[in-house]
C-alpha cells in the first residue's frame, strides 16, 4: 500500500503559519498638529486620523501643557471623514509646549493609545495672526 | 494585556474542548455503543463531564476578558468608573459581541448541566466556534465580517476536532475505560483511536485550509519573521505546530497500527499526552500573537 505523501500538507501548513496571525491593528496615521510641529498660529482644534474607523464613545483626547496639567477642552467628535476625530479648543493656546495624549479602540476591541508633543510659538510681528483650524 | 492573553487562552481551551466533546460523542455513538452499550455509556458520561469543564472554561474566559478589556482603558492611577463600564459593555461593538459570547457560553453551561443528550453538544460547539471570533480580528477581515468570522470559526473547529477530540480520547477513552478488564479495554481503545484518526486528519486539513485563506487577506513581510518580536513569536508557533503535527503523525503511522495491547495503549497515551501539552502551549502562543501588531503595518 502506498504511503500517503505528507510533504504537500506540511508545505501548506508552513505557508499558513508563515502568514497567519498577522493582525491589522488600528493606528494613528496623521494628526494636526503633527508630532513635534512648531506652530506660529493658534490651533482651534486637534485632529487625529486613524487607519480604521475608531469607536467614538471610547475615543479620548487630552491636551496637556508641558507641566502635564490639562488644558480646558471641548468634547471629541467625528468629522466628515469617518476615519478622523477632532477635539475643539475653546480658548486660544498660549505659547509653550503641549502634549496630545489620545486613546481609542478598534472594532475588534483592541485599545490603542499614544501621545506626541507640539509647540506654539509667538508669531513674528510682521505676520498677521490667524487662527489655524487644521492643516490638510 | 496579560489578563486578556490568559482569558484568550482559556477561551481557546474551552471552545476546542467543547468541539472535541461534540466530535468524540459522535465517535462513541457510532463506533462503540452499537457493540458495547455499557462501555459506550461510561464513555459518554465522561464526555458530559468534559463538556461541562469546557463550558466552564468558556464562562471563566469571558469574565476575565471583560475585566481585561476594562483594565485596558484605565490609565495608571485612575479608577474604573460606571460610565466607562457602560460604554465598554453596552455602547461599543466589542461589548455587543461580548454579550453574544456570554449568552452562548451561559446557555452552553446550562444545557450541558441539565440535558443528558450528548448530540446537543454539536450545535453548542458550532455556536461557540462562531461566537468566539466576534471580539477578535475576524470582524476586520478585508473580505468582510461574515467571511472573516466563518474562516476563524472553521479554523477553531478544525483545531478542536484535532486537539480537542484527542483530549477526549485520553480523558474519556482511556479514563472512561479504567476498571474494565484488559481484554475489553484495550480493543476498545483501539476502536476509539482508529475512529479518531481520520477525523483528526480532517480537522488538521480544515484548520490549515481555513488558516491559509485567512492569511491571504493580510500582508506579511518575510524578513520581519526574524527581526521583530512578533515574527519570532510566530516562528515559535510554527515550531510548536510542527512538533504537534509531527507527534500526531508518529502516533498515526507508528503507534496506532499496533494498538490492542496494554503496552501499545500505554505508549499511545504517553505520546498523545505530549502532543496535547505542546498543543496547549501552541494555543498560548496564538493568544500572544493575536494581541501583537503586525510588524509590516506599524
Amino acid at each position: 500500500m502506498r504511503k500517503p505523501n505528507l510533504r504537500p500538507v506540511l508545505a501548506v501548513a508552513a505557508l499558513v503559519l508563515l502568514t497567519s496571525g498577522f493582525v491589522l491593528h488600528l493606528r494613528l496615521v496623521k494628526s494636526f498638529p503633527r508630532d513635534g510641529e512648531v506652530l506660529t498660529g493658534i490651533p482651534r482644534e486637534i485632529r487625529l486620523w486613524f487607519s480604521q474607523k475608531p469607536e467614538m464613545g471610547l475615543t479620548a483626547i487630552k491636551l496637556l501643557r508641558g507641566d502635564s496639567s490639562a488644558v480646558e477642552q471641548g468634547k471629541v467628535t467625528r468629522t466628515e471623514d469617518s476615519l478622523s476625530v477632532k477635539l475643539p479648543l475653546p480658548y486660544a493656546l498660549v505659547p509653550g509646549g503641549y502634549i496630545v495624549s489620545w486613546r481609542t479602540v478598534s472594532k475588534d476591541g483592541h485599545v490603542v493609545r499614544g501621545s506626541y508633543p507640539f509647540n506654539v510659538v509667538p508669531a513674528p510681528p510682521e505676520q498677521k495672526q490667524t487662527g489655524h483650524r487644521f492643516a490638510d | 494585556m496579560e489578563l486578556l492573553l490568559v482569558a484568550r487562552w482559556i477561551g481557546y481551551l474551552g471552545v476546542m474542548g467543547l468541539v472535541g466533546a461534540a466530535t468524540f460523542q459522535a465517535i462513541v455513538r457510532t463506533r462503540v455503543v452499537p457493540g458495547h452499550p455499557g462501555a459506550g455509556s461510561q464513555l459518554l458520561g465522561r464526555v458530559r463531564a468534559a463538556a461541562f469543564l469546557a463550558a466552564f472554561f468558556m464562562v471563566l474566559s469571558l469574565v476575565l476578558k471583560l475585566l481585561g478589556q476594562l483594565q485596558s482603558f484605565v490609565e495608571p492611577g485612575e479608577a474604573m468608573t460606571r460610565e466607562l463600564f457602560d460604554l465598554v459593555l453596552f455602547e461599543s461593538g466589542w461589548g455587543h459581541s461580548w454579550q453574544v459570547q456570554a449568552a452562548v457560553a451561559a446557555i452552553t453551561l446550562l444545557l450541558v448541566l441539565l440535558v443528558r443528550t450528548t448530540w446537543l453538544l454539536v450545535p453548542l460547539a458550532l455556536s461557540a466556534a462562531a461566537a468566539g471570533p466576534l471580539t477578535g480580528h475576524a470582524v476586520e477581515n478585508p473580505w468582510g465580517l461574515p467571511i472573516g468570522v466563518s474562516l476563524h470559526a472553521l479554523h477553531q473547529i478544525g483545531g478542536g476536532v484535532w486537539i480537542g477530540t484527542l483530549f477526549l480520547v485520553l480523558a474519556a477513552g482511556y479514563g472512561g475505560s479504567r476498571g474494565m478488564p484488559d481484554a475489553e479495554r484495550h480493543p476498545l481503545i483501539a476502536t476509539v483511536v482508529n475512529a479518531y484518526s481520520p477525523v483528526a486528519l480532517a480537522g488538521v486539513g480544515t484548520a490549515v485550509l481555513a488558516g491559509l485563506l485567512m492569511s491571504l487577506g493580510y500582508v506579511a513581510s518575510i524578513s520581519a519573521l526574524w527581526t521583530t518580536p512578533y515574527g519570532r513569536t510566530l516562528l515559535l508557533k510554527t515550531a510548536l505546530l510542527t512538533a504537534t503535527a509531527g507527534i500526531g503523525a508518529y502516533n498515526w503511522r507508528r503507534v496506532r497500527p499496533r494498538l490492542g495491547s496494554a503496552d501499545s495503549s500505554a505508549r499511545l497515551y504517553r505520546s498523545a499526552t505530549l502532543e496535547l501539552i505542546i498543543g496547549a502551549v501552541l494555543l498560548a502562543a496564538t493568544s500572544l500573537l493575536v494581541a501583537m501588531p503586525a510588524p509590516g503595518l506599524e
